[in-house]
């Protein structure tokens, strides 16, 4: 499971990322992108376009109230 | 910021089924097989002839596994005709991204052997005329005579019937791999490009295989001895304790895949072996092991092993190799036998990042085998 803290700080309206998290989290999601859009290819075909599909899933933590991103 | 290898892999591949680039330049690495061109094959084919020029290829499929085999059928204008090249080849690629983290990246390795090693090896092998690869793009391309075309050869696989003649034959050939180079100072010099076996073995158990393993276990239970099932925790310890024997050295060229799939005979019955994207410096106990449990049916097995390791010990002393009690010899047999099992555990059960290399009924019979082996020389303690 890979996943990220979106910390949304009490009385503020910003939230915030922790930028080295984002960056692992986004190498991620692309490896994971490149990854399932080159499995899905066409055996021996020349593709037009691949379409890829990934699923997150948000969760709240009902104590800080913050909100992590799953993969 | 800079993707992994999956990533740059992936992205390379599709890269290559978008834009479906074909190659005309030799020093161009086609990403498939359908790629190659006339142009870059007669560069590749015709140098040698001149006026020769190819007019035509056609592309079939072979098989798919590690790699993606098809046959090439060329056709040449009339100087090439007249001089009688070769028409039929074999060609193995890369297309795919699985193929890609598979093999892409240790296709340096099967091109090196043929061009720096296979010429000081009295052994039969497939007549390589060019290998191509790119590190980068995972991008691969090693292509053969058609040895059904030039050698009238038969490809075996587990449903090929050896004689004793002919597993002789397949022993004294990896003997003469074994011997030849056989604690060479070259092996940490000229050839120090062949990597060390449990580099081989740590980077297959980087990729997730130990899971697969225990999964095929399960999948495969009715036809492994109890006794072997039973001891199925110990048999991955057992593999990573053969591993000292390759470190203890002196060292020898392996195979590391002598399955029988990976043999073909040729019209006089002598056996050649191909796939070498898998070499490695090591002990040769782990090539007996392997070829013996995977070769010969049990029944076989039982009856000739004996005798076939004496004979083998004979060609690898007469080929530069050492001097080998028989007692010793079937030590390190016994001992290289869960490394081999371990070639077919992840094979029939393996993780999201690897194709699907063999039909699962190979993968099935292929335990069979081993682990009967196994049992039969003593399941690990």
């Amino acid at each position: 499971m890979r996943s990220i803290l979106v910390q949304i700080p009490s009385g503020e309206r910003r939230c915030t990322v922790a930028a080295a998290a984002l960056e692992s989290f986004a190498r991620e999601i692309i490896d994971d992108l490149l990854f399932q859009a080159a499995r899905a290819i066409p055996d021996g075909a020349a593709a037009g376009q691949v379409e890829a599909t990934l699923t997150f899933t948000v969760m709240l933590d009902p104590v800080t109230g913050d909100l992590r991103i799953n993969r | 910021m800079e993707l992994g290898s999956r990533a740059r892999l992936s992205a390379h591949t599709l890269r290559d089924h978008l834009l479906n680039p074909v190659c005309r330049t030799s020093d161009e690495v086609p990403w498939c097989a359908e790629a190659l061109t006339p142009e870059w094959l007669t560069r590749v084919l015709c140098d040698k002839t001149p006026g020769a020029a190819i007019s035509r290829v056609t592309v079939s499929t072979a098989s798919t596994g590690s790699s993606v085999r098809k046959r090439i059928l060329v056709t040449y204008n009339t100087a090439g005709t007249v001089a009688g090249l070769v028409t039929r080849f074999f060609a193995k690629t890369t297309p795919d991204v699985l193929t890609r983290l598979t093999s892409g990246t240790s296709a340096g390795q099967e091109a090196r052997f043929f061009t720096e090693l296979a010429p000081l090896l009295p052994i039969e092998l497939p007549a390589h005329r060019r290998s191509s690869f790119d590190r980068v793009s995972g991008r691969s391309l090693h292509l053969f005579e058609d040895l059904v075309e030039t050698r009238a050869a038969q490809f075996c696989d587990y449903r090929t019937t050896f004689t004793h003649r002919q597993i002789e034959a397949a022993l004294e050939t990896l003997a003469c791999l074994h011997g030849t180079l056989h604690g060479d100072a070259r092996l940490v010099t000229q050839f120090s490009w062949i990597p060390r076996y449990e580099k081989f073995f740590s980077a297959l158990a980087a990729t997730g295989t130990r899971a697969g393993h225990e999964q095929a276990m399960e999948e495969a239970r009715h036809l492994i001895p109890p006794a072997v099932y039973a001891a199925r925790d110990r048999l991955w310890p057992a593999a990573e304790d053969s591993l000292a024997e390759h470190a203890e050295g002196p060292r020898s060229v392996i195979h590391s895949d002598v399955h029988p799939g990976n043999w073909y005979l040729t019209a006089e019955g002598r056996p050649g072996l191909c796939d070498w994207q898998c070499i490695a410096q090591g002990h040769w106990s782990r090539d007996l092991a392997y070829a013996l449990s995977s070769m010969l049916d049990p029944l076989s097995r039982r009856q000739w092993e004996q005798d076939l390791l004496a004979r083998y010990l004979q060609a690898l002393a007469a080929a530069g190799g050492p001097d080998i009690p028989l007692e010793t010899a079937w030590h390190h047999y016994r001992r290289q036998l869960p490394a081999a099992l371990l070639m077919w555990t992840p094979t029939l059960c393996h993780p999201p990042t690897m194709p699907d290399m063999q039909p699962v009924v190979v993968s099935l019979e292929m335990i069979r085998r081993i682990t009967t082996a196994i049992d039969d020389l003593g399941v690990p303690t």
